[in-house]
């Protein structure tokens, strides 16, 4: 046996299963590719954006690159905003987990702390309704929710928004400090309160996994606005932090580079067949239960693989738009020295009242994205683009707009490249489709009541949202594409799910708090069914 | 001027700090560069700033047809024509390799500290608002005139 319990994967749910699994006595092993951070990117000095940008003669091998990777040419895809010390969380998965598809561009992570590396660190709880939507036991999923927020830390939400985002935190980091431009959003909310919350708005600072004091190795955050461009001072939460912690554990070891390909369960034991990631030399590994937190299609293709019988699975994400819009009050203001760069402010949205089919809208300033990135969509010579963007750039707000997905539309993925890829077909339907139209006309009617001016609204491709869910999901029948309350798969007793393949329903909020919640709740099972 | 041939390396200081002392020995690639600087913030820009423009376009393998080198070398040789082409490629053909040099240019520029005023925001007085906006009528005028320039001088490609 090489491990009492293997976890696969290194992302938000994996190192909270991980963590739990370790602390209640149980010897874990982690099998992950765990692309490291690249090396060749300058770290940037403890500075200021503005004061960097002023001074700091080396800054483009932090901005654009060592080899200029920022600098993408061509309309703007999904991603481009992923800064060069970012980069590397979307390294070798074209090349070790090749996906197929025309109408679904998913964002997949084989490194060391997965999509955690480049997560906004929105911090949502889902509601008792959208939980039972999605098959989780709402109860059982508080407890986690209260866990793993007091290991990362988040910050207060505006009370308008604790009962719909953070009902089940018992503690928090104190709120963040928003910038001015968001503040006079804030305060438009505020002042239109009555009329907008009839029409079905809640709007609030965020609740982000950052410190407002400091904590172990981890510091208060400085309002550098350098979150996309370094984890400086550990102030804002990402997965590998608590890798980290879990790498000096006695019971705990990582295996870095190893690609888990299928699984065996046995009656007292689990075979773990995988790759080496480098040669590609097979490799075995036998453990009494085996936790999946590959990501949604990484434990799909693992499961897939398992069983060739299953055909096809179910997969859910969120429809997505974002509206960049001009707050025009902020038009040639000075922009503080200070400030963030992660969404600083939440829209609910809840037309029919009930908390069960909620969108979503995040609010982001632009600063420390750069005006290279802006300025070749303008249909302008670009002399005057770089003029014009400079002057609105201190008002620009960008709303990512999301909204729920339940199983809907023609939804399939299936493996392709002889079992070593995925195809994956995606369609919303009509209605959802109509409705999410609906809605995205009702956001933009909201942010031109905050003062702002739409000037846009950009649709992505499906897959975008880069939350993903229902693959696996929990039921109550014993099929063997679904799991347990527990985690566990109906068809392999040793195997347990624990990521976003288990959701039947998936909420607008930021899902990352909830994938680390399941990662601890299963985690909880994984190590009671040991005894 | 053959910009697939520069070979692609990591920028570094070292091999920026001889330009910085000395400003010498410079490719066509990098004589382009104060041009472009000066179109886009209408001032000059140093060997250093050159030399990483330079590696930026050998990074990213910005590839162009015989006639839009054509184009390119004599937009370089009058640089009154720049405006034009560039409001004009932005209307018929916005991500044409000939704005992608300028793009990595202004990306290059927004880089370097010495610049960064040109980039971040900043207060504005309500004159300067004024200049900017009549700046945007003398660019869309820019884009009318460069269409019609570039169909002229692009006749293949975009002339009717």
């Amino acid at each position: 046996m090489d491990a009492e319990i293997i976890v696969v994967g290194s992302g938000a749910s994996a190192v909270h299963a991980a963590q739990t699994l370790v602390e209640e006595g149980r010897e874990v092993l982690m099998l992950d590719v765990g692309v490291a951070a690249r090396d060749d990117v300058p770290a940037p000095p403890l500075e200021t954006f503005c004061n960097l940008r002023k001074r700091d003669a080396d800054q483009h091998g932090y901005i654009l690159g060592p080899r200029f990777e920022s600098l993408s040419w061509g309309p703007t895809k999904a991603g481009a905003q992923v800064t060069p010390a970012r980069r590397y969380m979307l390294a070798r998965v074209g090349e070790l987990t090749p996906l197929r598809s025309e109408n679904f561009v998913p964002f997949e992570s084989l490194a060391h702390g997965g999509l955690g590396v480049g997560w906004g660190a929105g911090s949502f709880c889902f509601t008792e309704q959208e939980l039972s939507a999605a098959g989780l036991d709402p109860q059982a999923i508080a407890h986690s929710y209260a866990t793993v927020a007091a290991r990362i830390g988040v910050s207060r939400p505006d009370d308008s928004l604790i009962d719909e985002c953070a009902s089940a935190i018992g503690q928090f980091e104190e709120p963040l400090r928003p910038s001015r431009c968001i503040a006079d959003l804030l305060g438009r909310f505020q002042r239109r309160r009555q009329r907008l919350t009839k029409r079905g708005f809640k709007v609030g600072r965020t609740p982000l996994a950052m410190l407002s004091r400091d904590r172990g190795a981890r510091r208060a955050h400085a309002y550098r606005e350098m979150e996309f461009y370094c984890d400086e001072e550990r102030s804002v939460y990402r997965p590998w932090m608590t890798l980290d912690e879990l790498q000096r554990m006695p019971r705990f070891r990582y295996q870095r580079g190893v690609l888990v390909e299928c699984f065996e369960n046995l009656h007292d034991q689990v075979v773990v067949s995988a790759r080496s990631a480098g040669d590609r030399q097979p490799l075995q590994f036998r453990s009494k239960r085996l936790v999946l937190c590959a990501g949604v299609l990484g434990t799909a293709r693992i499961f897939l693989r398992s069983n060739p019988e299953i055909r096809e699975l179910p997969l859910l994400c969120n429809p997505y738009s974002y509206v960049p819009t001009l707050a025009w009050r902020n038009l040639g203001r000075e922009v503080e020295e200070r400030q963030l760069s992660l969404a600083q402010l939440s829209v609910l949205y809840d037309p029919d009242g009930t908390g069960a089919n909620v969108s979503m809208a995040s609010a982001y300033t632009y600063r420390s994205l750069m005006l290279f990135r802006l300025i070749k969509e303008a249909p302008l010579d670009l002399a005057y683009s770089r003029r014009l963007f400079q002057f609105l750039q201190s008002a620009l707000v960008i709303f990512g707009v999301h909204h729920p997905d339940g199983f809907d539309g023609g939804r399939s993925l299936r493996l392709a490249n002889g079992g070593r890829g995925l195809e994956v077909d995606f369609h919303y339907s009509a209605a959802q489709e109509a409705r999410s139209k609906t809605r995205d006309r009702a956001f933009r009617k909201l942010i031109r009541a905050l003062g702002c001016i739409p000037l846009a609204s950009l649709k992505p491709a499906a897959g975008a949202s880069i939350h993903y869910g229902g693959a696996l999901a929990v039921s109550e029948h014993q099929d063997p594409r679904r799991t347990q309350q527990s985690g566990r798969l109906w068809g392999a007793p040793n195997v347990y799910v624990a990521d976003g393949s288990l959701l039947g329903y998936l909420p607008a909020k930021g899902v990352t708090l909830t994938l680390m919640a399941i990662g601890d709740r299963v985690a909880r099972h994984v190590a009671r069914s040991l005894g | 001027m053959d910009s697939t041939s520069l070979i692609s390396k990591p920028v570094s200081n070292a091999l920026l700090q001889p330009a910085r002392e000395q400003g010498q020995y410079m490719t066509d690639t990098q004589r382009e560069a104060p041009i472009l600087s000066t179109y886009l913030l209408g001032r000059t820009c140093d060997a250093a700033t050159s030399i990483l423009y330079e590696q930026a376009l050998g990074a990213r393998g910005v590839v162009m047809t015989e006639a839009q080198a054509k184009l390119w070398a004599r937009v370089l040789r009058q640089p009154r024509l720049l405006p034009f082409v560039d409001a004009g490629l932005a209307l018929l053909d916005r991500y044409n390799p000939l704005r992608q040099r300028i793009f990595i240019m202004s990306a290059v520029l927004e880089v370097r500290p010495e610049f960064a005023g040109e980039f971040l925001p900043r207060r504005y007085r309500w004159h300067e608002i004024g200049v900017l906006m009549l700046g945007g009528c003398s660019a869309v005028l820019h884009s009318l005139a460069g269409v019609c320039l570039v169909r002229v001088l692009f006749r293949d490609s975009y002339g009717r």
